[in-house]
């Protein structure tokens, strides 16, 4: 009875073969992505990154001379330069200006970009690796690979990343570029987009667009390594600049380990006192559509929503 | 005595394969009508395919919606399997017996539904097969993915095992001429049984085997989903007892869907005779002693919270208890608390309506929960900014409710290709129970 | 010989008016009494130049300016807008239409403000760095001859990047006797984003008149150093070789002395992100340390898991017996066979997602 049970006829032999080749080949597919990795090139030539320096790249804003472009009756223009440089899709601002409030009663305006923090929790629960550390401590997104879960929205406690809902309006020249996650442009639907450091412009020796672009000079670009900081007008050693400034990270207590500083002010180098009531400018896109934050009704037939679906199409 | 027993298990059998042959007009009006909702629900998928999440309520504040907490929702639902097949099983409660196919079945099709409510909310659907080639082992997405695979593929298995004598038993009833793919479909999930003392014992240990291992995994399964939110720095998500919280909460609610499925199922296919008062009577103290578990850590957790009030749970708890969601968190606590406690503890009236009103409740109740949980969070603002807000839109409706017609169509089809009890099991424990008492007069059963 | 005189008369008027004209008359002004200073404003600078322009006067005294907008060549308007600092003084808008601008105010301390153009403006770099030096009206004689006649020099070692370097300045008054105890700044010149000076250090010149200042390098290459003391300054070069290349070290996590070396298996690119910041790539990676526990004790639960069930399937294909073939040419294991080949496929999935790890956090790496 056993050997009846063990002796195999040809269908069944060739049923189990095939049977084991699937299995086989279904094991294979993810270790060959893995080990036709190893075929490429280990050549990286050391030679190269030899030459370049190791930096560590952080931010700090004097906070004593951003006064939210008030003094001069316009939007941010922090805001607006990123804008125009990274063709940044109606409604997201990556560096964001926020008034806070002081003890006292009175306010100061708080330039907020990505803050690329060392141990960013946006890094953390990514599932599959889209957003990511370089070497330089820059926090990336490659838009290529995001699933768009948006876990990484819901981690971020600075409010810092934006989800491309629907078809990003961009203006026309931003959809002829090549696609890199340094600059993030074209945008691409269903991804996760935020502030870069404009890593392709650093490389050039070029300030980021918003450091470049306050007319305060507010913003300085630092280098942890080299110890020294600019804003493009200004170099500092920046170990001495922030503790001579009393420099502080937002939300330093939960632990993010934030890499923008800044140095406790209201405006005051260029007169804003605290209790000034003027209010910043909302940042403007020159592309776009009025409908860009339309979202349909709760019930289909609402015919008095004038939400289309042709426009979000545009 | 003995024709007492044939006169038992010819009804019982009669019953349980009655579904499995005869479809009636009602049945079939109740599919279409479930299809109807299901076809509408891909319709509204098909538009935020194309529209992308736009088509949704969600924003850039308040960047999960109906689908997450929906998913978190089936999840919970999904615990029924675990508790009462494994948990009654490992405590000997003979009485479970009937309605352990009916958990198991809640299970995987709550499963079903959950997994596909997260790949719904996914940005990019067509990247979905990332999760698997750039998987991060750190991610908790990563770890769900591993706990609702292992979780479905053991219920599956756990739904098989004890149905292998069943199917035997069909394939042999039908081997007296009907078409001949039942009868192969049949011969195959019947996996050659014939009832013999060996193979009983084979099919005994794998059953144990399971049992043991559908609990941890089980518990995992919701506990890593807990995860999603525990690691995060939210207010109201940043919390330490947040998995076991989730943990006891789904088998809350498991509990009141089971309840609702056996009362449902009692009524249609005429199991009166098989799931009795008794069944509901104890599943309402299990029902209870849950309630009162769960309740004790939504009091613990809002307690503690709100005796420091961190600055961003002050928000939180201002916008909950007592601002714009207040009528989602206490329609929340008097559905799933307040009055099943009542139907429960001051038994007036039959039990079996009494104890369905509860599972609803409990399952209306939990589900709100689930938004409480998710929504309120994510309204808090992080920066100097206005609270978010969020109104779900007629798409997310639409899969919503496509979500509940078809966990429902899948159990309603599952009821028709295989018996909903194992009557096979409950014959032999009837046969048993029967030749002790030979020679008694019997009593009513 | 009137001749001669006239022409030696004429030289000795022209040679002072073609120094102050060959002089860069836009590197420094000082303020003449009662006439305002007017200094352009154009899209090349301010009076046309385009790095540093400095502006003296005297503390005590109204300083009156008068910006004037320059950029009347250009066919576009380009606005401009000067700010004052220390004294928060705006100009009004220049532009084609207002040409001129006034402002005054009276120059009350010692010390340095800087003035710039606030608007985005072309050329709004060339309008940064206008400084106003205020000086003390008088100074005393014996001072003055001490600082102007005094000679700093520097000596610098060559030394690599991460090690000390020691820098020496040596400060010696007209008599050439050393001047002791005089503060001395050290500055480095730095090209970052923009070319400027940083300062290093501060050091008191001991009884030799020599004062050290211990600098450790972060920089590589020829690095230009400069001394100041009072008024005079003096440059050096230094050559900073190769040392130590890094000296800022993220950390996060816990780090206990309990450790040991991850295990890694791929190509070198993925040990970090690729060609033009791509995403990661996957290698087989166990993190070492503590953390490699958890990892390693969740992969084995998980094979033990899918082992277990994997178990239970063999437990449902050894069930037919010889008695119940089934009918037919029917495989009756069919559903167990599909059933463990399936589990197999997932479990190898499942563990391999977990072994083959990305590296998320290089910046830590190195």
């Amino acid at each position: 009875m056993r050997r009846e049970d063990k002796s195999l006829t040809r269908r069944q032999f060739i049923k189990r073969a095939a049977g084991t080749a699937g299995f086989l080949a279904a094991l294979s597919s993810p270790l060959a992505l893995a080990l036709n990795q190893v075929k490429a090139s280990d050549s990286s030539s050391e030679s190269a990154s030899a030459k370049e320096k190791i930096r560590a790249w952080c931010m700090v804003i004097d906070l004593k001379k951003c006064e939210g472009c008030v003094t001069i009756d316009a939007s941010p223009q922090c805001t607006q330069a990123c804008i125009k440089g990274h063709f940044v899709p109606k409604g997201q601002e990556w560096i964001q200006v926020y008034e806070a409030e002081l003890p006292g009663g009175g306010s100061f305006f708080m330039p907020t970009p990505c803050y690329h923090c060392e141990n960013a929790p946006c890094v953390n629960v990514c599932p599959v690796a889209a957003t990511y550390h370089t070497k330089d401590g820059i926090v990336l997104i490659d838009q290529r690979r995001c699933i768009g879960c948006r876990f990484c929205i819901a981690a971020c406690p600075y409010h810092r990343r934006f989800f491309n809902w629907g078809t990003p309006q961009q203006p026309p020249e931003a959809l002829f570029a090549e696609y890199s996650p340094e600059t993030q442009v074209p945008a691409i639907k269903g991804t996760v987009m935020k502030c870069d450091f404009c890593p392709d412009m650093m490389r050039k020796g070029k300030l980021p667009y918003c450091a470049s672009g306050c007319p305060m000079k507010a913003i300085y670009m630092g280098d942890l390594n080299e110890d020294v900081a600019s804003n493009g007008v200004d170099v500092v050693q920046l170990s001495q600049f922030l503790d001579r400034n009393n420099a502080f990270r937002h939300k330093e207590d939960l632990g993010t380990q934030p890499r923008v500083y800044y140095l406790p002010g209201h405006g005051q180098s260029f007169g804003r006192t605290p209790d000034d009531s003027r209010e910043f400018k909302n940042p403007e896109w020159s592309w776009g559509g009025e409908d860009y934050e339309r979202r349909p009704s709760v019930w289909p037939w609402d015919k008095t929503d004038k939400w289309t679906w042709e426009a979000q199409l545009k | 005595m003995r024709s007492r027993a044939e006169d038992y298990s010819q009804r019982l059998t009669r019953i349980s394969l009655a579904p499995l042959t005869q479809t009636t007009r009602g049945f079939q009006l109740f599919v279409l009508a479930l299809l109807a909702v299901i076809a509408w629900g891909a319709y509204a998928y098909i538009v935020q395919l194309r529209y992308g999440l736009l088509a949704t309520g969600m924003n850039n504040t308040v960047s999960w919606g109906f689908y997450i907490f929906n998913f978190v929702f089936w999840i919970g639902v999904s615990h029924v399997g675990a508790l009462i097949s494994a948990i009654l099983r490992l405590t000997h409660a003979g009485w479970r017996t009937p309605i352990t196919r009916m958990g198991e079945l809640v299970t995987i099709s709550a499963l079903m539904i959950g997994a596909s409510m997260i790949f719904i909310d996914l940005g990019r659907p067509d990247r979905v097969l990332n999760l698997i080639w750039y998987g991060r082992f750190q991610s908790p997405l990563i770890w769900d993915l591993i706990g609702v695979t292992t979780y479905l593929v053991g219920s599956v298995v756990y739904l098989f095992l004890p149905s292998i004598p069943d199917f035997a038993f069909m394939r042999d009833r039908l081997k007296r001429g009907a078409s001949t793919l039942k009868l192969k479909i049949y011969t195959y999930l019947a996996v050659g049984w014939t009832g013999t003392p060996e193979q009983r014992e084979r099919l005994d240990r794998a059953s144990h085997i399971m049992t043991v291992m559908i609990i941890p995994v089980a518990i995992s399964v919701h506990t890593v989903v807990s995860f999603v939110f525990a690691m995060t720095l939210r207010p109201g998500w940043d919390a330490t007892a947040l998995a076991p919280n989730f943990v006891i909460g789904a088998l809350f609610s498991g509990i009141g869907a089971v309840l609702v499925v056996m009362a449902a199922f009692r009524k249609f296919y005429h199991l009166e005779e098989y799931i009795t008062k008794r069944h509901f009577r104890n599943m309402s103290y299990l029902l209870l002693v849950l309630l009162f578990a769960y309740f004790y850590f939504v009091l613990t957790e809002y307690l503690t919270v709100g005796y420091k009030l961190r600055i961003e749970e002050l928000h939180l708890f201002t916008l909950l208890l007592l601002g714009k969601n207040a009528l989602w968190f206490w329609s929340f606590f008097i559905s799933a608390f307040v009055i099943p406690v009542f139907l429960i503890l001051f038994p007036k009236g039959p039990i079996i309506p009494r104890l369905a009103v509860a599972g609803i409740l409990v399952n209306a109740g939990m589900w709100i929960k689930r938004f409480v949980i998710v929504i309120p969070t994510l309204q808090v603002p992080l920066m100097p900014f206005e609270f978010g807000n969020y109104t779900p839109t007629w798409v997310e409706i639409s899969i919503v409710a496509a979500g509940f017609a078809g966990f429902t169509l899948i159990l309603a089809i599952f009821a028709r290709i295989m018996p909903v009890m194992p009557f096979v099991e409950m014959t032999e424990e009837a046969e048993t129970e029967a030749s002790h008492q030979t020679g008694m007069l019997g009593r009513e059963r | 010989m009137r001749f001669k005189l006239l022409v030696i008369g004429i030289a000795i008027i022209l040679l002072p008016a073609l120094a102050i004209l060959t002089t860069p008359v836009s590197i420094s002004l000082a303020q003449t009494d009662g006439e305002p200073i007017r200094i352009e404003v154009s899209r090349h600078g301010f009076n046309q130049t385009p790095g540093e322009f400095r502006l003296e006067v005297e503390a005590g005294q109204e300083v009156v300016i008068t910006f004037v907008y320059g950029d009347g060549d250009q066919s576009d308007n380009n606005p401009h807008r000067i700010f004052i600092t220390g004294y928060n003084i705006f100009s009004a808008v220049l532009d084609r239409g207002n040409q001129e601008s006034t402002v005054r105010f009276t120059a009350n301390e010692t010390g340095e403000v800087s003035f710039m153009c606030v608007l985005s403006c072309v050329g709004h770099d060339n309008l940064q760095k206008g400084t106003i030096t205020i000086q003390q009206a008088t100074k005393p004689l014996e001072e003055k001859e001490e600082t102007s006649s005094a000679l700093l020099s520097l000596v610098a070692e060559q030394s690599l990047s991460g090690q000390s370097l020691s820098l020496k300045a040596s400060l010696r008054n007209s008599q050439d006797k050393p001047i002791v105890n005089a503060p001395v700044k050290f500055l480095i010149k730095v090209d970052f984003f923009t070319t400027g000076l940083i300062e290093i250090g501060e050091a008191v010149t001991d009884d030799e008149g020599v004062a050290v200042l211990e600098y450790i390098p972060r920089q590589t290459g020829d690095v230009e150093v400069l001394a100041r003391y009072k008024g005079i300054e003096t440059t050096g070069l230094v050559s900073i070789g190769e040392g130590a290349k890094t000296f800022y070290q993220a950390e996060t996590g816990l780090h206990s002395e309990v450790s040991w070396p991850e295990v890694f298996v791929g190509p070198q690119s993925a040990l970090e992100p690729g060609e033009g910041g791509a995403a990661p790539v996957i290698g087989i990676r166990i993190p070492g340390g503590l953390p490699s526990l958890l990892l390693l004790a969740y992969i084995l639960t998980i094979i033990m898991v899918w082992s277990f069930y994997i178990r239970v399937m063999y437990q449902v294909f050894r069930i037919p017996s010889e008695v119940a073939r089934g009918t037919g040419n029917v495989n009756i294991r069919l559903v167990p066979l599909t059933g463990m080949t399936v589990m197999l496929i997932l479990v190898t999935l499942l563990v391999l997602i977990l072994i083959t790890g990305l590296y998320s956090h290089p910046h830590i790496l190195h």
